[in-house]
C-alpha cells in the first residue's frame, strides 16, 4: 500500500519539476540560451539538440560530394559581401526580422528549402535571380523594400538586409544568388553571406523547418 | 428411527446451503470491497497528483520574488538548506534572545530572566549538546520573557519582526551563496520582450514542438492567418512561380541530382500498431534481413533492433 503511494507521488513530483522552466543544457551561448523566430506564421524557438549524446546520423553526414559541381567555397564569395557565423546570424533573426529591416535568404533550390531549411528562411533559388529579366528583378526587389523613384531609378535605402546561406563551405549555390543579385544592383552592403551554411546549422544541431515531408 | 450415526440429509442440506451462500456472500462482500480499494486508491493518486502538480506550481510562484534558481540549484543545495534550517532555527531563537536581553537591559526582571537564558545557553553550548529538556527551558523562559515584554514594551515586539527578516534574509544569501546566480534569467526575459514586440507574433498562436532531430514541421494549412513574414514569402514564390521555364545549366543539373538523393534520405515511415523492423524493412525493401538499414540509421531512436513502438518516426534509407 506504502509502495502504491509512494510511486506516483515521485511520479507527480517529476512531472511537476517538468512543468518548472526547465534551463537548458545545451545553450547556443551561455547568454543566448534560444532564439525565437516565426515560420509560416508559427512561433518557432531555435535552440539545440539538448541530448549531449546525439551525433549526427543522416543527412549532412557526407564528406564527400563530387566536384565540380560541390566544390569548397573561399571565404570571400564576391567583392564587399560582408560574411556572418551563426551569432551574427541569429543576432539578425533576432533584431531584423522582427522591424521587417532584414530577412534570411535560403538560395538554394525549392526541393532542397521545403525538405529542411532554417526557420524563418524565405526560399530564393539562385537560378531564378541568375536568369532574372530586369521586371522580373524589379518586382522581387520591390518586395524585398525597394523603392521606385520617380525617375524610375531604384532606391534601395529602405530595402531589406539579407543574411544569405545555402548548403554550406561546398555550396556555391549563395555565390550564383549573390552574383545574380550584385547584377542586378542591390546593394552589397545589405546582403550578409552564411558560409558554414545548412551544413554548419546541422552540425550544431540547431532547430530546422521542414515545410515538406517525404513519407514512405 | 434415528441412530446416533445417522444424520439428517435434510439438516445437512440446509446447513449446506447456507454455509455457501454464506461463502458467496462474503465472498461478493470481498469482491467489493477490493473495488473500493482499488477506487479509493485511484483516487488517492489522483488527488496526489494534482496536489503535487499544483503544490509545485504554487511553490513556484512563491519563490518568484528570489531570483529564479537555475538547475544548479539542485537537490543537494536543497538538503543543505533542509539540513541548515534546524541549526538557523536555534540560532534565531538564540539571536532573539540576545537582542531582546540588550533591549530589556533596563528593566532588573528581564534582566534576571535573560540571564538566565545566557546562561544556560552558554552553558549548554559549552558541553556542546543540548538536551531537549534544556531547550525546552530555554524555550519556556523565553516565552515568559515575551509574554512579559508584550505588556510592557512595544519596541521589542517591533524588532523581533526585524530579526525574522533579517534571518530570512541571511538565509537566501546563504542559499545564493552555494549557487550561482542566474545570469541568464534577464537574458531570457529580453529574449521573451523582444518576441513580444515582434509585430509577426500576433498572427503565431502554436509553438511548434521539434522532433527528436529538432526537426519542425511547417506544413502550411491555408487556415493559418500569416504573419508580414510568410505574405512575403508566399509573394515572393508567387513571383518565382511565373517562370516556367527550367534552368539548364550544368551546375544546377548537378545540384538538383544530389536533392534527389538527398529526397531518398530523408523518407520516413512512422510504426503502425503490429509492425517489427522486419516488417517494415519487408515493406520498403522487399527483404526482412534489411531491417538492419532501419536499425543502423536510427540510433538515436533505436536502441535495440527488436523493440520498436507505435508513433515512432523511423528513418528509410534507400
Amino acid at each position: 500500500m506504502k509502495k502504491i503511494v509512494i510511486v506516483p507521488l515521485f511520479a507527480s513530483l517529476l512531472l511537476a519539476q517538468n512543468v518548472k522552466d526547465k534551463e537548458l543544457t545545451v545553450k547556443i551561448t551561455d547568454n543566448m540560451p534560444y532564439v525565437t523566430t516565426t515560420n509560416s506564421g508559427k512561433k518557432v524557438k531555435i535552440q539545440r539538440i539538448q541530448d549531449t549524446d546525439n551525433q549526427i546520423t543522416d543527412d549532412y553526414t557526407k564528406t564527400s560530394r563530387p566536384c565540380p559541381p560541390f566544390c569548397i567555397q573561399p571565404t570571400k564569395i564576391a567583392d564587399g559581401i560582408k560574411n556572418i557565423e551563426e551569432i551574427e546570424f541569429l543576432t539578425f533573426m533576432q533584431n531584423e526580422i522582427p522591424k521587417g529591416t532584414g530577412v534570411v535568404i535560403d538560395a538554394r533550390l525549392k526541393s532542397w528549402f521545403e525538405l529542411e531549411t532554417i526557420p524563418s528562411a524565405i526560399n530564393i533559388p539562385f537560378p531564378v535571380i541568375q536568369n532574372a529579366s530586369k521586371a522580373k528583378a524589379k518586382k522581387i526587389f520591390t518586395l524585398l523594400g525597394m523603392k521606385v523613384k520617380k525617375s524610375g531609378d531604384w532606391d534601395f535605402s529602405k530595402a531589406k538586409k539579407l543574411a544569405i546561406f545555402c548548403n554550406g563551405v561546398w555550396c556555391e549555390q549563395s555565390k550564383h544568388f549573390i552574383a545574380g543579385m550584385i547584377e542586378h544592383g542591390y546593394p552589397k552592403e545589405k546582403m550578409l553571406y552564411y558560409r558554414s551554411g545548412f551544413q554548419g546549422w546541422k552540425l550544431l544541431g540547431l532547430t530546422t523547418v521542414v515545410h515538406k515531408e517525404i513519407k514512405k | 428411527m434415528l441412530n446416533k450415526d445417522e444424520y439428517n440429509q435434510d439438516e445437512y442440506n440446509d446447513y449446506y446451503a447456507q454455509e455457501t451462500r454464506g461463502a458467496e456472500i462474503s465472498g461478493k462482500k470481498d469482491d467489493s470491497g477490493g473495488g473500493k480499494k482499488i477506487l479509493f486508491i485511484v483516487l488517492l493518486l489522483a488527488v496526489i497528483g494534482v496536489g503535487g502538480y499544483f503544490g509545485f506550481k504554487g511553490m513556484g510562484s512563491s519563490n518568484s520574488t528570489a531570483p529564479k534558481d537555475s538547475s544548479e540549484i539542485d537537490s543537494k543545495v536543497a538538503d543543505k538548506v533542509k539540513d541548515n534550517d534546524l541549526a538557523k532555527e536555534e540560532s534565531k531563537v538564540e539571536k532573539s534572545v540576545t537582542k531582546k536581553e540588550e533591549s530589556s537591559s533596563e528593566i532588573s526582571d528581564k534582566e534576571k530572566i535573560s540571564k538566565e537564558v545566557e546562561t544556560a545557553i552558554s552553558t549548554d553550548s559549552a558541553n556542546g549538546k543540548m538536551n531537549p529538556e534544556d531547550i525546552a527551558n530555554i524555550v519556556q523562559m523565553v516565552m515568559q520573557k515575551m509574554n512579559k515584554e508584550k505588556n510592557s514594551e512595544d519596541s521589542i515586539e517591533k524588532s523581533e519582526p526585524i530579526t525574522k527578516e533579517q534571518a530570512k534574509d541571511n538565509k537566501l544569501m546563504d542559499s545564493l551563496e552555494d549557487t550561482e546566480v542566474d545570469s541568464l534569467v534577464s537574458q531570457l526575459e529580453k529574449v521573451d520582450v523582444l518576441s513580444e514586440n515582434d509585430k509577426s507574433k500576433k498572427a503565431t498562436k502554436s509553438e511548434e514542438t521539434a522532433d527528436t532531430y529538432n526537426k519542425v514541421l511547417v506544413e502550411k494549412e491555408s487556415t493559418v492567418e500569416n504573419d508580414e513574414l510568410s505574405k512575403l514569402s508566399d509573394e515572393i514564390s508567387s513571383v518565382i512561380a511565373e517562370d516556367t521555364k527550367k534552368d539548364t545549366s550544368e551546375y544546377t543539373k548537378g545540384v538538383q541530382k544530389e536533392v534527389k538523393a538527398r529526397k531518398k534520405e530523408m523518407r520516413y515511415i512512422t510504426v503502425k500498431k503490429g509492425d517489427t523492423l522486419g516488417k517494415i524493412a519487408k515493406k520498403v525493401y522487399g527483404n526482412v534481413m534489411d531491417y538492419k538499414k532501419i536499425y543502423e540509421a536510427n540510433p538515436d531512436i533505436l536502441r535495440r533492433p527488436d523493440r520498436v513502438y507505435i508513433g515512432q518516426r523511423l528513418r528509410v534509407p534507400e
